[in-house]
């Protein structure tokens, strides 16, 4: 019975923990350029993080190793400096732009304006991490993050012509704007597949001492929440795809976003709007921050944990600290939440097969994983979307910086 | 047993279960007519920056020289301390009284320990 | 005596030269035994392939990378052989043209030589 619990509420936590700013900016910017045509990309993206977390999960489970542990085992302290350098570079500034977007919705509630909010949401963002356990972080902060399922209600409700939705999950070449299409298209895959994740999965996996036993679990979690998860997703373009792009409306500002839902639940929309953007980009800020505590720790050998008192791990609660407010530095300095997304975003499509093969390297290594390794669709899903990613991402990124926006 | 592989870079744990930082190196004696002596390992950001940079590892050197004795030289385990234990290599020495978490204790102290709830 | 000491960290990804300065490759491995209650190095792994024995042959099968797999040999010197004099340019004792006897490939059943 505790099992289904479990289950239930890892399926919840992965649901709730999916949509963040970078998704629901990205699915609904192209919804509104491009109506249904790139749900694609995020079924592609929605694939490739499923698999990622399955793997990580199942890593930590029969190994009880860290990812970051783990690289830092195999490929030494130098590739281990760079990529986690790397990391925390365009992590931070995914990280910034998660702050801005608790700041953008509190902006839409209030009328006070962003960078007012800052330091505040970086200290509520402190304080969640200083004084609560992984627990109450990851059940309680996506329980609340269920609200997003109010932009399945509003696409729903529109009645779109699922067939023409259904269409746009096959791949098809732009009719005009093709840098932007493409620009978008990565920016969708890089907001999907967030590398830090699997440091997190991992991390959580062996905070919550899994074994072999959660196998079964671990890949339901992985295929049911991310599925969902990416379904949440592209109710978010289909409402884009319906509200604007008839009507040749680019989203281009961040207060468009409540206009996703009030055309179908009027002020009621309004607020589940802002709630939404609200509780899904704190839930990112605290997980990308203990994402990047937990991979520099683990690398460098440190104590760490959610579930120690922070006395007994210094460093690694002093480093989550400075991380959430060097990230709200940004919001603070006025930076537009929309644009850190944007290329934040494109940045961590670029740096995906950084990441993601050294991992899969981990993940077809018998030391590690005994009979558990990688099959080779497993393999071959990841890496054929993840190397795309990067090698769109730099292509495209050039494209967009020569045409402008 | 395989030097890079097994050892370099391992998890390090301390005499109480606690976590004490990584092998950043592995000292070598050269013995004339003798095979190289497997003598220490380094467990020290000096020793893990000079890997990455070794004007940074010096610049950082000299840093940790202030803090007194014993401190501006990575600190050695002798190699017959150490024994597998898990997934870490256990040394039975209490971290605590070692260079090894100076910097964690330090923070504690100074930060960790005046804020609310730490 | 004075003691002489080299760092496994830092002999790690040097390459090794002949006595007639021909490259033998870079070492990548340092394999250890107990000798006489003593553990010492008794080999070092060089190339490509020792690099692949150290993070896993799996890494010549992904695409670009298969280069890895194909050049080079994993090769085995022995301590005697390997002249640690001056850590930062590790040399081979004598020339690696009538080596064959003296630099043998790692044991590795895989590759039959």
């Amino acid at each position: 019975m505790k099992r289904i619990l479990d289950l239930a509420l890892g399926i919840v936590t992965s649901v709730g923990g999916f949509l963040e700013i970078g998704s629901i900016a990205t699915a609904a910017q192209a919804g509104a350029s491009f109506g249904f045509q790139l749900a694609w990309a995020i079924a592609l993206g929605t694939l490739c993080i499923a698999f990622l977390v399955e793997m990580a999960g199942r890593f930590a489970a029969v190994s009880k190793h860290t990812i970051a542990d783990a690289m830092r085992e195999r490929f030494g302290a130098p590739f281990f400096t760079t990529l986690a350098a790397i990391m925390l570079g365009v992590s931070l500034l995914v990280m910034a732009a998660e702050v801005g977007g608790v700041g953008a919705a509190l902006e839409l509630a209030t009328g006070i304006s962003i960078p007012i909010w800052a330091i505040p949401v970086a200290l509520v963002a402190w304080a969640l991490l200083w004084y609560t356990t992984f627990g109450v972080i990851e059940n309680g902060v996506s329980l609340l993050g269920l609200v997003t399922v109010a932009f399945v209600v509003g696409a729903v409700k529109l009645h779109p012509q699922y067939g023409e939705v259904a269409r746009g999950l096959i791949p098809t070449l732009p009719k005009q704007d093709a840098a932007k299409y493409w620009f978008t298209a990565v920016s969708i895959l890089g907001a999907s597949i967030s590398p830090y994740l699997f440091f997190f999965y991992s991390s959580g996996a062996i905070e919550d001492k899994w074994d072999t036993t959660y196998l079964w679990s671990n890949r339901a979690i992985a295929a049911i929440g991310m599925g969902f998860g990416g379904f949440l997703s592209i109710a978010v373009l289909v409402l884009a795809a319906l509200i604007f792009h008839p009507h040749n409306i680019e989203v281009e500002h961040y207060q468009q976003l409540p206009e996703l839902l009030t055309p179908v639940l009027g002020r009621a929309g309004f607020w589940l709007v802002v709630a939404s953007l609200a509780i899904a980009c704190l839930g990112a800020t605290l997980e990308i921050a203990l994402a990047l505590a937990y991979l520099v720790a683990q690398g460098l050998g440190w104590t760490w944990g959610e579930n120690v008192k922070p006395r007994e791990d210094a460093r690694f609660c002093l480093l989550y600290t400075v991380l959430v407010f060097a990230a709200s530095l940004f919001s603070l300095a006025g930076a537009d939440p929309l644009k850190m997304t944007q290329i934040s975003m494109a940045l961590t499509a670029a740096s995906l097969p950084i990441g993601v093969l050294p991992f899969l390297v981990l993940m077809n290594d018998r030391q590690y994983l005994g009979d558990h390794t990688n099959r080779v669709a497993g393999n071959a899903i990841v890496m054929v979307i993840s190397v795309l990613a990067g090698v769109l991402a730099l292509i495209s990124i050039p494209l967009q910086i020569i045409g402008g926006s | 047993m395989h030097l890079v592989a097994e050892v370099l870079d391992q998890q390090l744990c301390d005499s109480r279960g606690k976590p004490a930082g990584r092998v950043d190196g592995i000292v070598l004696e050269l013995r004339d007519d003798k095979p190289p002596r497997v003598a220490y390992v380094e467990v020290s950001p000096i020793t893990f920056l000079s890997r990455i940079n070794r004007r940074l590892s010096r610049w950082y050197a000299r840093h940790d020289r202030r803090f007194g004795e014993g401190r501006g030289v990575a600190f050695r385990v002798p190699w017959t301390r150490l024994t597998p234990s898990g997934t870490a290599l256990q040394i039975d020495i209490d971290s605590e009284a070692t260079p090894i978490v100076a910097v964690e204790q330090w923070l504690r102290r100074r930060i960790v320990e005046r804020i609310p709830g730490g | 005596m004075e003691i002489h000491e080299a760092h496994v960290e830092l002999l790690l990804g040097r390459k090794v030269i002949d006595a007639d300065s021909r490259v033998v490759g870079r070492i990548e491995e340092m394999r250890s035994e107990l000798v006489d209650g003593e553990r010492v190095v008794t080999e070092f792994h060089l190339g490509p392939q020792a690099l692949l024995e150290r993070i896993g042959a799996v890494v010549a099968q992904l695409p670009l990378l298969g280069f890895l797999g194909s050049r080079g040999r994993p090769r085995s010197v022995a301590w005697r052989l390997m002249d640690l004099s001056d850590p930062r340019r590790p040399r081979l004792r004598g020339r690696l043209a009538d080596a064959t006897t003296v630099i043998s490939r790692s044991e590795r059943p895989s590759h039959p030589s």
